[in-house]
């Protein structure tokens, strides 16, 4: 999976990294100063890297969690966080912000995950808080290797003010499996938790899944895994987001609600968040650099307030049709829109 | 195109004749030989002067971020264990003098053990005493790699990374002493090279092979188009720069982009000209044309797959 692992010096030491050198044995270990060595190199060409990461070992260090940005949706929450524990994912989807926000393609594990746990425990003393922690990654993709979201299942189930969100473009693998197991375990004991800890699959038409978001699970997976909570009365968050303008766009959302709700109940769903494409100008500024080829990418967007997003007739015309596919299934208080 | 960077004539010489390369004069202050989709530099000994050399080279000539740059030479090795004429890719450069380091991305499969190189500003060492720039390692110098000992690679990753990208570099490095580099003969030198040579064509080889990936641009007849578009309808930066994006997502969906620009343009003149003695549009009709413009292209976007190419235009 990773030819080279860069490791910082100071984190050499720790289990964690021990325990990942041991599992990629065959790796060419290179030992740095600092990860931003590596991964903020200049010149560095993110799709060429994209086929080949290189995966960096480090300590994370203060801030451990980030105020949520504007362009999240924050399901009117007023604590609304995000974290990054691990940098960049597996996954190679076209339209990822990821590609404009960092410099790398090279994935990034923080190992001091216990770290952000702490500062979490000072945070959690003053308020309550909705923390994302699969935003910059796909942390369930990494399971097997990190196991970062029993330890975020086993920390949610110690606070009882916390919220989780986990987003994924994951399917029913083993290691959900493993974790569903956990979670059903732990909410006999506390029946909030399937309240506080949130998987959120993010879905999308089939043929966009096959062509735009390369090693991603199938859209059918993805509804498999959401399926598979369900029957244990574990409600589920679905994100149609980036809604994309594509060809036979309606037909495709149309289709794609169908089967959702062909396999779920409303009662199955705890809320559906959908939006439009949109990303900050210097992001898409960079992304079109490196995918110059992409019709996604290369649409030509507006800006508006410093974020490039479809032009306010097309906005309109994608939410409206796609919410009134919805409102065939879903009550409109679950639906969690957002608007530039 | 792969451009070799080697220090010194004796270690071109092998991949001189191996490739039929032909000296030519484009650089003069060094020396440079070319052949089909190859050419090589000598850079002459020493960081500054590889700096200046491979500067000079990617200033003179335009290359893309396909083309790879590979410096091929000799090196010191404080290990003995490894044999004289082994083989070495680097991933990670050390500046014995600024203990800056570097890391050229390692993306392609290749069949070389890896180290760690350190660039040096001197080459002879005094017997029995220990030279500065092992007494004075650079702390990142890595446990879980072995070191060597150049004196170019920093020279030439610090000029190169100024214009091109991090995989685009690649060092090479041969065994040809264990730190007595006064024991090494051009006798000597040439044998090593000649060992060396097969292993480092067949990569080369390797590499040559590579596909460029398919590039959308703006072509020159393209981009003249754009421009008098944009001129005569006084576009601001921000419409030209409409124009063009517009242009390049039409070409993503490879719509026959530049004939509907073509043809919508002429058309538009046309018809506002038999209007007007004299082809002059304001601010509000070139914003009138791009709003038509873009209203057209996208709308052929959702179902441009299904239908024939032929049938999109004004």
């Amino acid at each position: 999976m990773f030819h080279h692992i860069y490791v910082e010096t100071r984190a050499l030491s720790h289990p964690r990294t021990i325990q990942l050198l041991k599992h990629f044995s065959k790796a060419k270990i290179i030992e740095i100063k600092h990860y931003k060595d590596v991964f903020n190199r200049r010149h560095q060409n993110f799709i060429v890297q994209k086929n080949s990461p290189a995966l960096i070992l480090a300590l994370k260090e203060e801030p451990f969690l980030y105020p949520g940005a504007p362009v999240c949706q924050n399901f009117n929450q007023k604590y609304f966080y995000y974290t990054s524990c691990v940098m960049n994912c597996i996954f190679d989807c076209q339209y990822c912000y990821l590609q404009g926000m960092y410099p790398s393609a090279n994935l990034v594990f923080f190992v001091n995950l216990e770290d952000i746990f702490s500062e979490l425990e000072k945070m959690l003393k003053e308020h309550p808080i909705y923390l994302c922690i699969s935003y910059d990654t796909d942390l369930l993709a990494l399971e097997s290797l990190l196991s970062y979201c029993e330890q975020w299942l086993i920390f949610t189930s110690k606070h009882p003010t916390l919220t989780i969100e986990l987003r994924t473009k994951c399917a029913d693998t083993p290691s959900f499996k493993q974790l569903l197991e956990l979670l059903k375990e732990l909410s006999d004991t506390d029946h909030s938790l399937k309240h506080r800890f949130i998987f959120a699959f993010t879905i999308s038409p089939e043929k966009v899944q096959k062509t735009l978001e390369q090693k991603t699970s199938s859209f059918t997976g993805r509804l498999r895994a959401a399926s598979l909570l369900a029957s244990f009365q574990f409600p589920v968050r679905l994100c149609l987001d980036p809604l994309l303008y594509v060809e036979n766009w309606k037909e495709q959302y149309f289709t794609l609600i169908k089967t959702i709700f062909s396999v779920l109940s409303e009662e199955n769903i705890r809320d559906i968040s959908i939006g439009t494409f949109r990303v900050s100008k210097e992001y898409l500024k960079r992304m079109r650099k490196q995918r110059p080829d992409s019709y996604i990418l290369q649409y030509p967007y507006e800006t508006k307030s410093g974020v490039f997003q479809y032009e306010e007739k097309l906005e309109k015309e994608l939410l409206e049709t796609v919410i009134g596919y919805l409102s065939n299934y879903i009550s409109s208080e679950k639906i969690f829109v957002w608007k530039g | 195109m792969i451009t070799l960077l080697t220090a010194l004539y004796l270690e071109a010489e092998p991949f001189i004749q191996y490739f039929q390369l032909k000296k030519t004069n484009t650089l003069k202050e060094f020396q440079l030989f070319v052949g089909n989709d190859i050419q090589l530099l000598i850079t002459n000994p020493s960081s500054i002067s590889a700096a200046i050399s491979f500067t000079q080279l990617i200033c003179t000539q335009s290359f893309t971020p396909h083309d790879l740059f590979l410096n091929i030479g000799i090196c010191g090795c404080e290990n003995t264990n490894y044999p004289i004429g082994s083989i070495f890719l680097c991933n990670q450069i050390l500046d014995s003098t600024t203990q800056m380091a570097y890391y050229p991305d390692i993306l392609y499969q290749h069949p070389f053990p890896e180290a760690s190189l350190i660039t040096v500003p001197i080459q002879k060492i005094q017997k029995k005493e220990k030279p500065f720039y092992i007494e004075n390692k650079p702390e990142s110098s890595s446990a879980h790699n072995i070191s060597l000992y150049d004196m170019e690679a920093s020279g030439l990753y610090q000029a190169g990374i100024t214009y091109l990208k991090q995989h685009q570099m690649l060092f090479l490095k041969i065994i040809s002493d264990y730190l007595t580099p006064e024991m090494i003969t051009k006798e000597k030198l040439s044998s090593l090279l000649s060992q060396a040579l097969p292993s480092l064509l067949s990569f080369i080889l390797t590499l040559l092979k590579r596909s460029a990936p398919e590039q959308i641009m703006i072509t020159e007849e393209e981009g003249a188009l754009l421009h008098s578009i944009a001129e005569t309808f006084c576009f601001s930066v921000t419409m030209t720069e409409q124009l063009k994006q517009l242009f390049l997502y039409g070409k993503t969906l490879q719509l026959p982009i530049y004939q509907y620009y073509s043809n919508s343009f002429y058309l538009f003149i046309e018809q506002k000209s038999s209007q007007k003695e004299q082809i002059h549009f304001t601010k509000k009709e070139g914003k009138q044309y791009l709003e038509q413009l873009k209203q057209s292209i996208t709308s052929h976007v959702s179902s441009h797959l299904c239908r024939n190419k032929s049938t999109f235009s004004p």
